[in-house]
């Protein structure tokens, strides 16, 4: 019995988190044992089975402040992860992309009242503009920019060179490698392979991948760049490339039968509100003609 | 006494003056429909100082006004280009022309071809008289004179 007793008391002492409750229960149960016959085996046996029913009834006071630090942890954890991202990496990934694809054309109006037209086949992604700082834009394609002024410069990223204005209109074309910049008003500086060219009005400049960029002829027309008057405007471009801008504006098949009309080369504006409308001012400047079928237009 | 002597001075002032608008051209403004199916044949640049710039003897430049407000033409002499476009009339002597493209075959310096591609988008206004045309660029500084092909 004593040693039961010690036992008892070694088994409740090693469960330090319940001591009060341990001495209460061990006197109870010293007590009633010292009321009844200690000696008899059945009283063992109840006391065998009230102490493990009192082991149990002990045992979650213990388990229970696992779960809840493990919760807690994790609520720490969800609200440190949420609050990185939200002040680190969110205003890197706050970027919007607008695409077009073949035919298409959108209207951008951004948050600092940037008004931009994107040209078919075009990706313009806008990083999220914070006050005070660069507004930072990249181009795949072609798009037309007005600007408002701004004591924060605009940088438009391409894969050819930088565009950076303050507030002005301007055009931007890369299209096979080449970027093309049109100044309509303002001031724009093109940089690439550290070397910066400045625009003013009427003023174009070329620049090709990994190139400097060069000036080139002034704008043709009042009218450049056009497109968005439905007009397309050509630079000594072979009547094939000629062709495959039109496809790409809309969204159409163009076949040309005769091998040296392919090369031969034009010049100048041509009339393209609607695709026959463009096809018309080819077939009329080439003395051609043109038909549709099978969802393909033929030059012949 | 002074009166008597004026009165002969202005009548030699107003003949003066109608003898020397003789020596212009007088002009008819032509109807938009007057030009249709019509070609012309380009012969000078004029500038408003009066210095005319003429076109080599073997440059043959036209300027041909066919249906549908369409505009073309085939050089020929010193440059194989040809071109095609679009005009428009708001009035009797309005005329714009747009949409104009060219094709760039051979064209030797002494053509004036260019010249006449560049400035026929910068025309605004016409005169016509008789077998001769006139198209002006927008601030009236310059002109280019056609002769009427049969």
């Amino acid at each position: 019995m004593v040693v039961l007793i010690e036992k008892l008391r070694a088994l409740f002492s090693a469960t330090p988190t319940n001591g009060a409750d341990d001495e209460n229960l061990l006197s109870k149960h010293f007590a009633r044992l010292r009321a009844q016959d200690p000696e008899t085996h059945p009283q063992w046996l109840r006391l065998q089975r009230e102490l493990a029913t009192s082991e149990h009834a002990v045992q979650p006071t213990r388990t229970r402040l696992i779960p809840r630090m493990a919760f807690a942890s994790l609520l720490v954890a969800v609200v440190v992860a949420g609050a990185y991202i939200y002040f680190f990496l969110a205003r890197e990934i706050s970027a919007n992309t607008f695409t077009t694809t073949r035919g298409q054309q959108k209207q951008i109006s951004l948050s600092d009242g940037t008004n931009v037209t994107l040209n078919y086949a075009s990706d313009l992604v806008v990083q999220e503009f914070q006050s005070n700082e660069l507004r930072l834009l990249s181009l795949r394609g072609e798009a037309h920019f007005r600007v408002p002024r701004n004591q924060t410069p605009f940088i438009v990223s391409t894969s050819c060179a930088e565009v950076q204005v303050v507030g002005t209109e301007f055009n931007l074309r890369v299209r096979d490698g080449t970027l093309e910049v049109a100044v309509i008003h303002g001031i724009v500086r093109v940089s690439a392979k550290d070397s910066t060219l400045t625009l003013t009005e009427n003023q174009m400049a070329m620049c090709a991948q990994n190139g400097f960029p060069r000036r080139i002829a002034d704008m043709p027309s009042p009218d450049y760049p056009g497109w968005m008057q439905g007009k397309l405007f050509f630079n000594r471009t072979s009547f094939e490339a000629a062709c495959r801008e039109i496809e790409m504006r809309f969204d159409i098949t163009i076949n040309i039968n005769d091998r040296v009309l392919r090369d031969e080369i034009i010049t100048g504006t041509l009339g393209a509100a609607t695709a026959e409308n463009a096809l018309n001012a080819l077939c009329g400047l080439t003395g051609k003609k043109f038909r549709h079928e099978n969802q393909a237009y033929t030059i012949y | 006494m002074m009166a008597r002597w004026h009165h002969p001075l202005i009548v030699f002032f107003v003949l003066a003056g109608a003898s020397c608008t003789k020596n212009e051209v007088v002009v008819t403004e032509p109807v938009a429909g007057e030009l249709n199916n019509s070609t012309w044949m380009l012969q000078a640049f004029e500038t408003l100082g009066g210095r005319i710039e003429l076109l080599h003897p073997r440059d043959t430049i036209p300027l041909t006004f066919s249906d549908h407000r369409k505009v073309k033409g085939r050089a020929s002499g010193l440059c194989g280009n040809y071109y095609y476009g679009v005009y428009s009339t708001s009035s009797a002597s309005a005329i714009t022309f747009d949409s104009l493209i060219s094709s760039e075959a051979l064209c030797v310096p002494e053509s004036k071809y260019w010249n006449f591609f560049d400035e026929l988008r910068q025309v605004s206004s016409l005169q016509h008289a008789g077998t001769r045309l006139y198209l002006y660029n927008g601030n009236r500084t310059k002109r280019m004179m056609f002769t009427r092909m049969l």
